[in-house]
């Protein structure tokens, strides 16, 4: 690897761990193992380093956000959930330090927003789709839909927040239990047809049902 | 006002805008127009300021998530609402920074933990409750109002960080609300839909009145 990239690889991953605020150049330099003038040389400055992490954030992220990625399946849904799960895993404290990057790196925090509100748009999209092809119900409430997509988000989001400083458990099974907590909110809003689905195709991937039992117990 | 409850005050207020982190004794002081000698005899470090805080704050939440207090009717779960999020908004810094808290403040930390698991058994027990009234349906799978008991203590915690703007204080508390009863929505009972239109609609964000529910 590169040091360059190397540099950026230690940098999320001590910024996920400590926080953006409490991690130094120095610091970023002893994990990789080089001195703060060679750091220095490819990024003067932390911001630098934070600009470029968003730049390679902006790459992944934004072929999974566009507005005409379709789901034919509910399926295909949940591996969309996955690769939400795993990207904000991958960059936790990008999504999740709210204050210091709104406080320190405004155009950065825009960028953010602008992404959240798109995923967002995303599951709402594929909800009002599936009404039409009568998997959920049509709403029964105003803005219920885009209530449920933002509380989605929230669940996601959230979920990793938490899990980052309490759980002492495996990846693999917070992603089950994660994808568990966020079909349950759609549940109530299945029709027979999109329950049948469900039951048949997701439901099998969520293994462990013993795992809904211990999620609050 | 005291000088220190004019510091508590301000220490709450820099600690929600500016995150715990990269708020100094010198912030706390410069702000009130104070020496930092006149603060330190008041508070001698930070984190006696941290501790006063959330003393205050353990004795305005303990009455608000007793476990015999009930709220049985849909309005009361509203109000209820509204003091978790006035009390969470207030003390916005507490409920944000786990990583901070955990680390240097882990009395403190278990506090935040306790909270946590009152307000979900709250949450529970209420829907549990209207579940028997009959103004919710039955749960459609086993431990499913856990889960959603869950969802909401979410969105509760997750709102009060303001990942996206939601407006003015007053939109910022009925958006928050809305979010709240749209996860109950799907779940009432031809009877309890009419009390919640009744009651509640009117005080949702989505209300307009000459648009009434769909």
């Amino acid at each position: 690897m590169k040091t360059k990239d190397r540099i950026l690889a230690e940098a999320v991953s001590l910024f996920n761990q400590y926080g953006l605020p409490n991690v130094g150049l120095q610091q970023i330099a002893d994990q990789c193992g080089i001195s703060v003038g060679n750091l220095a040389y490819h990024f003067q400055y932390k911001e630098d380093l934070i600009r470029t992490i968003a730049n390679n954030i902006n790459a992944e992220i934004s072929p999974m956000v566009g507005a005409d990625m379709e789901f034919p399946l509910l399926i295909d849904f949940d591996n969309q959930l996955s690769k939400y799960y795993d990207l904000i895993n991958q960059f936790a404290f990008f999504f999740l330090d709210v204050i210091e990057l709104e406080r320190s790196f405004p155009t950065i925090h825009q960028q953010r927003v602008k992404y959240i509100n798109m995923m967002i748009e995303q599951i709402y999209q594929w909800l009002y789709r599936n009404v039409e092809k009568k998997i959920f119900k049509p709403e029964i409430h105003a803005k219920q839909h885009s209530n449920s997509a933002h509380a989605i988000w929230m669940i996601i989001s959230f979920w990793l927040t938490q899990n980052k400083i309490l759980s002492t458990k495996g990846v693999e099974s917070d992603e089950e239990r994660f994808k568990i907590v966020v079909w349950n909110q759609l549940l109530p809003e299945f029709t027979d047809v999109g329950l049948m689905e469900y039951e048949a195709l997701v439901l099998p991937q969520l293994r462990d049902v013993e795992l809904v039992a211990r999620l609050n117990g | 006002m005291k000088t220190k409850e004019k510091i508590v005050l301000s220490s709450i207020r820099l600690f929600n805008e500016n995150g715990m982190v990269n708020v100094r004794l010198q912030h706390i002081a410069d702000d009130l127009g104070i020496s930092v000698g006149n603060l330190a005899y008041h508070f001698y470090s930070k984190q006696a300021i941290i501790i006063e805080i959330l003393d205050e704050l353990t004795e305005l939440i303990d009455p608000i998530i007793d476990e015999n207090i009930e709220f049985p009717g849909l309005m009361d779960f509203d109000t209820q609402l509204a003091r978790y999020y006035h009390l969470l908004i207030k003390y916005s810094f507490f409920f944000i920074d786990l990583n901070e808290m955990k680390r240097n403040y882990p009395r403190q930390y278990e506090k935040r933990k306790l909270i946590t698991e009152h307000i979900l058994k709250q949450i529970h027990h209420w829907l549990k409750q209207n579940e028997k009234n009959g103004i919710l349906i039955e749960e459609l799978r086993k431990d499913h109002y856990k889960m959603v008991a869950h969802a909401i203590w979410m969105i509760i915690a997750f709102y009060l960080t303001k990942p996206l703007d939601h407006g003015s204080p007053e939109d910022s508390e009925r958006v928050f609300k809305e979010m709240v009863w749209t996860q109950i929505i799907p779940h009432f009972t031809p009877g309890g839909r009419m009390e919640f239109d009744l009651l509640i609609e009117r005080l949702l964000d989505s209300f307009t009145p000459d648009k009434l529910s769909t």
